[in-house]
């Protein structure tokens, strides 16, 4: 079952990619704030002048 | 600050739109040819490449990778460019994509239909197609990363962080699955043999389940489920904590797919504790979906695509309670080998990725503006 | 995208039900389809003998297959509403290539302070909680998975060898027409499995198996122990038609297999990449192999012969015949030849 070690290496990896993603992630700042970007992704950037953009 | 103008390409878009739409209807009609072989197989024709043996990957090659892969890239190329408020990273790439990915389709219906095949359900395709598809991949996600880098919105939607997970682990799965010896310029042998394959196959074919048919799926009900409903996740707390809980726990639960079978038992009982654990992430999953329409139920009556999105999200929650029963050894016993397998694989298929295809087909096609 | 409404909601509503009604239709029967015919294929007599036949499990269920199939009919004719719906609504609106967009770029951030994750950890109890418990988990497999690497887990038959020339390009052609989408090899250890099909599988028995070819669905019986349980003759008509030897059998004719020569050009280079795969042929057999090819087919096909069966023996069904024929057959206790099979 030698073919084991290359999936957890291949496994093991990944999860060490995520895991330095998900540390990126805290870092930066990116889960400080868990209320706002749900309700900000519902508009559109629509330029204001030609028509006025209101949901 | 200085407000920047800049344009969304909706082009790429409509694109894999049509694409989508195409390979649906080719790959749910070799669906149906090949059904009804099971019980007339005189429909067959008695033709080498229409018999169910070839028909059939022909038919979940095209669903998965032709039919759900375009929809997910559809989705993904129109809510990156909104969710970033950026344009593409390179409109050049994104043409390579969209037709580096259409020749692979091209080339997977034709090989497999001509018999050419490596044998390993779900990655039948040979070496060189294999090739295209790393190359076709690498493109893609130089185009996503490059987007992210240039974004102008600073954090990043939970969605996206569906996309990259898709992106990161879809590679890694494909290179080592595909690990394979070239005997000439269609065939090849599979570089692992018998239960080494074995494992390996299963830990691709399921987190294929995993990165390509779920990830990029929920990455689009997060996006699209919330636009649709013009109101927010129910919790994006729980989005966030379920995302890395599903993909940290994905990875390990590829054994599951051969309880019984001639793989050393811990391997198996490894699998089957992981599959039992997927549940909890998976139904965070879906709640979120379900309960981001509180309150909304009115709109789901009037509007088709919330319509779609509800079954659709019902049976991604039905097909991940039964996922993890069926991975329990007992229970396989009797669901292994059997139809019943077909028939969850079908709740998943036809229920989550195909209705969320359509509903997001119908939202973005129309998309009335400043409605 | 183009601007305007959908050509008819209540053509995308129709299309819902439809598929929602083709899903049901679809998965019920197979659901019940599944459990049926597992519960059968386990079903013992008083006396210790199954108690269906393979076939009769399957014809069992063919009303289910053609409820099924109505279903996905149903599915089908509801993608068919949305293409006609899309194409309405494309023409009615006007496509908008490059859609305007205003945003304010994004301002890099200034504090990048080494110390600066770490204190917000710090300030998270949960999230630290988290991270620890992932570290661990990795650190935990890491540490686990040698010490099972130490004792291999597939332990070699001394009876199990590498496929002749001949069973390599049959069970190619196995793998070309997409056998193992209908066929498992693979016999669970069970007491129906056992009773039904033979001795259950063992790891040992695959290690020459590139692809490895267990299958996942039981359309038809498992074949892991199919080699020398019935004649050549037997193989030989039944894939020239399936129902003359087994009634009632839905699998597909074969006749190409009956008129194609088989392309023996290629099996150097099969046994040079399987030798470089680790597979025992001995050094410059990948030269001498097509000459014992040769022996073989004529040998299935002389046997074929006494059975009143005329066929030359460079056709490609004579190879499937003989990969067939040696499936599971290693760690039976005496192989006997084929031909002394009868």
């Amino acid at each position: 079952m030698s073919v084991i070690l290359i999936l957890l290496i291949a496994s093991i990896s990944v999860a060490g990619i995520f895991l330095f993603a998900f540390l990126w992630g805290t870092k930066t700042g990116q889960f400080e704030d868990d209320i706002s970007p749900a309700s900000r992704i519902l508009f559109d950037d629509k330029p204001a002048q030609p028509k006025p953009n209101n949901k | 600050m200085q407000v920047e103008k800049f344009y969304y390409d909706n082009k790429i878009v409509k694109a894999f739109g049509i694409a989508t739409i195409i390979f649906g209807i080719v790959g749910m009609l070799a669906g149906l040819w090949a059904a009804i072989q099971i019980y007339y197989p005189a429909i067959s024709l008695n033709l080498a490449p229409t018999t169910f043996g070839r028909l059939r990957p022909l038919h979940t090659n095209a669903i998965i990778f032709a039919f759900v892969g375009n929809a997910s890239f559809a989705g993904i190329y129109y809510s990156l460019q909104r969710l970033l408020k950026a344009r593409m990273f390179s409109d050049k790439l994104s043409w390579i994509h969209f037709w580096g990915w259409q020749l692979i389709i091209a080339a997977a219906a034709i090989t497999l239909l001509l018999g050419i095949t490596t044998g390993k359900e779900y990655a039948e395709l040979e070496w060189p197609i294999d090739i295209a598809i790393t190359l076709v991949w690498v493109i893609f996600g130089i185009n996503m990363f490059g987007t992210i880098i240039k974004r102008r919105e600073k954090h990043l939607y939970v969605a996206i962080w569906f996309y990259i997970a898709t992106w990161v682990t879809v590679a890694m799965l494909h290179i080592v699955n595909s690990i394979e010896i070239p005997v000439s310029f269609l065939k090849s042998y599979s570089w692992y043999a018998g239960v080494q394959d074995a494992l390996v196959q299963w830990w691709y074919g399921h987190n294929a389940v995993a990165f390509f048919l779920t990830t990029p799926v929920l990455g689009l009900m997060y996006y699209f489920l919330p636009k649709a409903a013009n109101r927010p996740v129910y919790s994006y707390r729980l989005s966030i904590i379920h995302f890395w809980a599903l993909i940290f726990i994905y990875i390990w639960a590829g054994p599951h797919h051969l309880l019984y079978t001639a793989l050393p038992d811990w391997a198996q009982s490894l699998g089957t504790v992981f599959s039992i654990m997927l549940i909890a992430p998976s139904w965070g999953g879906m709640l979120n979906g379900l309960f981001t329409l509180r309150g909304a139920w009115d709109k789901v009556r009037e509007d088709p695509v919330l319509k779609f999105m509800v079954v659709a999200v019902t049976c991604y929650g039905m097909s991940t309670l039964e996922g993890p029963l069926l991975s329990l050894k007992n229970e396989n016993a009797i669901s292994h080998f059997s139809d019943w397998t077909i028939a969850h694989v079908h709740i998943g298929g036809l229920g989550w990725n195909g209705f969320i295809a359509f509903a997001i087909l119908y939202y973005m096609i129309p998309k009335n503006v400043g409605h | 995208m183009w601007g305007t409404n959908l050509y008819s909601k209540k053509l995308a509503t129709n299309h819902f039900w439809l598929g929602t009604i083709g899903i049901i239709l679809y998965a019920v029967p197979l659901y019940w389809a599944g459990f049926e015919q597992s519960i059968m294929w386990k079903q013992f007599n008083p006396e210790g003998t199954l108690k269906f036949e393979f076939m009769q499990t399957v014809t069992n269920i063919i009303p289910m297959y053609i409820a099924r199939s109505i279903g996905g009919a149903l599915y089908l004719t509801g993608a068919l509403m949305m293409v006609y719906n899309i194409w309405k609504t494309i023409a009615q609106g006007k496509f908008i290539a490059n859609e305007e967009a205003e945003a304010a770029p994004l301002v890099k951030d200034a504090h990048h302070g080494k110390e600066y994750w770490h204190r917000i950890i710090e300030r998270k109890p949960v999230t630290m909680l988290v991270l620890s418990l992932i570290l661990v988990a990795i650190g935990g497999l890491v540490q686990i998975i040698p010490t099972f690497l130490v004792k291999s887990n597939v332990p070699t038959i001394a009876s199990v060898k590498p496929y002749t020339p001949l069973e390599l390009q049959g069970r190619d052609i196995y793998v070309r027409e997409g056998c193992y989408v209908c066929h498992s090899q693979m016999v669970r250890p069970f007491r129906d499995e056992v009773k039904r099909y033979g001795e259950y599988s063992k790891a040992g028995e695959f290690v020459y198996d590139h692809p490895f070819q267990w299958g996942s669905k039981r359309t038809g019986p498992d074949l892991a122990r199919e080699g020398g349980v019935r004649p050549d003759s037997w193989h030989f008509n039944h894939m020239y038609d399936p129902r003359s030897t087994s009634p009632g059998s839905i699998m597909p004719r074969y006749i190409w297999l009956f008129k194609r020569t088989l392309d023996i050009s290629s099996t150097p280079a099969k046994i040079r990449a399987m030798r470089t795969l680790g597979v025992p042929y001995e050094k410059g057999y990948d030269q001498t192999a097509n000459a014992d090819l040769a022996t073989q087919a004529q040998s299935i096909a002389d046997n074929l012969k006494k059975d009143k069966i005329e066929i030359a023996a460079d056709r490609e069904i004579i190879a499937l015949i003989a990969y067939l024929q040696r499936l599971g057959r290693d760690i039976k206790n005496e192989p006997k030849p084929i031909a002394e099979i009868k």
